[in-house]
């Protein structure tokens, strides 16, 4: 696409520039990558041949040990229990969030209302709050709610987000208006030309912040650590954090749990990879 | 956006509305509007706007988690600048952001500006440098540690091939900043990297083309035209930089936590072990508002220095 950039030069000093590129691209890539995959080769080795020096990346005597102990003996079974956790809150966070973000971005983009560019400025003013901020007082609300140890303390403030409701709001600003129109001759309610009309056409902004919302719940760190005391309530992240700072497990053991985190994210970040791009080129709105 | 409230009435222009029918009609509408905002509006009012003002009431309070909280006017403000591990802190989280910010920029500026001009495999060198950020901070920080490990990590062994000797990178107060620095920067760039690629694909090519007329070659063109026009970007990439790299709290929990001697301790770190380790909720708030204010006061120096008049 893009192989005229700024270049005016003649075409082996072209050619020889781009193999240099590609060859530093190939080490850029390299770096990233490496580290994930000493993770997936020490949870493959039993742990005391971690301590091997100098560090190897394929494993001498490779077994699944490991995977067998995190998922059937560890702690009786806490594993799958944390990784259940983890799932119900990603999908729970993720329908709830698309259905109000979709429906906040949609009345933001298309409505005139009182007060409007006011609720919009306070909105967008709330991404600067960093969390030292509101976490405190939003543990408490969820104490007082009675949602602590529950999973509607995850669940409950990451149903809308301000991110969330700019980047649909960009991407609906984008759609005629025209449609909406039609739908409202046709007779259609508010709800109707909402679900018939602006969803189905914004299920590529939708897919995209889908994906990123379940990778932030997937991977939320702080939050759940604070407000899910109970063993068994725990997600995984938390899960494998809190067990390795207080028991001292072996590594192995807590690399094969990290490759079985990550593994979800990994397939999902594959197979949905070029929404991923679209999503942060509409979340920066340009 | 403007358009829509306009063309409904031009619809029913055959039975005129009178003024407050009209006037009615428009309340009833915003009511509509609120109702369908209602579910997101309670949720960021909530655990947003609320939990802010809340804050800002207990940094001038002494107290606990449960319990009564006693007022105590400015007193906690000028204790946390009279605090030595407040103000380390301080110390230690702009340290980070100083660090980190614009050498991951300038390194994802490069490699956008490296991997837009390859004519093939973009797409996989973009979801290769944007890998380390679908997982979790707490997992790739665990990673780290093993790299940057004193006596069995890669780093180390790679250095000790070139005849440096052994750091102890995590353990050593002068090696611990920069360790967890390189993690942030490895883990970070891929994001701006997808940004800054973004704004250079919306560059017309036209500019290009007519520069290339006026005789400008590859690091001038890249200099004159497309530094310049990605600004704006760059701006929103300095700005979430600095709000991401100011709130540094997972990777010090699992690496260092704040050690040692609160070398690493950054203030969210400080705020997380005074609220919820201390019970310290009154304190806690006041390093939480005047890093608030520090973030703030970031972002709209930030916003005022990127603003761009180029439009293209």
């Amino acid at each position: 696409m893009a192989a005229t950039f700024g270049g005016v030069q003649n075409r082996r000093q072209t050619a020889a520039w781009q193999l240099v590129w590609y060859l530093l691209m190939i080490a850029i890539s390299v770096v990233t990558v490496v580290p994930f995959l000493f993770m997936a080769s020490t949870s493959l080795t039993q742990s005391f041949t971690m301590m091997t020096y100098p560090p190897t990346l394929i494993p001498e005597n490779p077994s699944l040990a490991n995977y067998y102990e995190i998922i059937f003996t560890f702690q009786d079974g806490m594993f799958p229990r944390w990784f259940f956790n983890t799932l119900l809150t990603t999908v729970a966070i993720t329908a709830g969030s698309l259905f109000l973000n979709t429906l906040s971005g949609y009345i933001f983009a298309k409505k005139e209302f009182f007060g409007k560019n006011f609720v919009f400025a306070l909105l967008l003013a709330t991404l600067m709050v960093p969390r030292a901020v509101t976490l405190i007082p939003s543990f408490l609300i969820v104490n007082r709610l009675g949602l602590f140890n529950t999973y509607w303390a995850l669940i409950l403030p990451e149903l809308s987000t301000a991110f969330g409701i700019f980047m649909m709001r960009q991407f609906i600003s984008s759609l005629p208006s025209e449609l909406i129109e039609v739908a409202k001759i046709d007779g259609a309610g508010e709800l109707r030309t909402f679900w018939s009309i602006i969803v189905p056409l914004s299920t590529p902004a939708m897919a995209a912040l889908g994906i990123f919302t379940v990778i932030n719940s997937w991977n939320a760190f702080l939050w759940p650590l604070i407000v899910l005391r109970a063993n068994t309530m725990r997600t995984l992240v938390v899960g494998l954090a809190t067990v390795q700072s207080e028991f001292n497990i072996d590594y192995g053991l807590v690399m094969a749990g990290s490759v079985l985190t990550v593994l979800p994210m990994l397939i999902l970040y594959i197979l949905f990879q070029p929404y991923f791009v679209e999503g942060l080129r509409m979340g920066y709105g340009k | 956006m403007s358009v829509t409230s306009t063309a409904q009435p031009a619809l029913r222009a055959a039975a005129p509305a009178t003024k407050p029918r009209r006037a009615w009609r428009k309340m009833r509408e915003s009511l509509l509007c609120y109702l369908f905002l209602s579910p997101s509006l309670i949720v960021i009012l909530g655990f947003s706007i609320v939990p802010l003002v809340w804050s800002i009431y207990y940094s001038f309070t002494k107290g606990g988690m449960l319990g009564r909280h006693t007022f105590v006017g400015v007193e906690n403000y000028v204790k946390a600048f009279a605090h030595p591990i407040f103000l380390q802190t301080l110390i230690n989280t702009t340290q980070y952001a100083v660090l980190t910010v614009p050498i991951v920029i300038l390194l994802a500026l490069l490699v956008a500006i490296v991997i837009f001009q390859l004519p093939k495999m973009q797409g996989f060198f973009r979801g290769t440098v944007y890998f380390p950020l679908i997982t979790p901070v707490v997992i790739a920080a665990n990673i780290w540690a093993y790299i940057v490990n004193r006596d069995f990590g890669p780093l180390n062994h790679l250095l000790s091939m070139v005849g440096v000797p052994r750091i102890d990178w995590l353990g050593d107060p002068v090696w611990a900043i920069p360790a967890i620095v390189m993690m942030e920067i490895w883990r970070g760039f891929g994001f701006y990297v997808i940004i800054l690629f973004a704004a250079l694909q919306s560059i017309p090519k036209e500019l290009y083309e007519a520069a290339r007329i006026d005789g400008a070659k590859g690091l001038r063109i890249i200099w004159s035209i497309t530094i310049p026009l990605l600004r704006p970007a760059l701006g929103f990439c300095f700005i979430m930089a600095t709000i991401f790299n100011f709130q540094l709290f997972d990777a010090v929990y699992v690496l260092t936590k704040g050690g040692p001697a609160w070398k690493t301790a950054t203030v969210s770190w400080y705020v997380y072990q005074q609220a919820f380790q201390a019970d310290n909720v009154g304190f806690a708030s006041t390093m939480g508002v005047v890093l608030l204010v520090i973030i703030l006061t970031l972002s709209l120096m930030q916003m005022r220095f990127f603003r761009s008049d180029i439009e293209y």
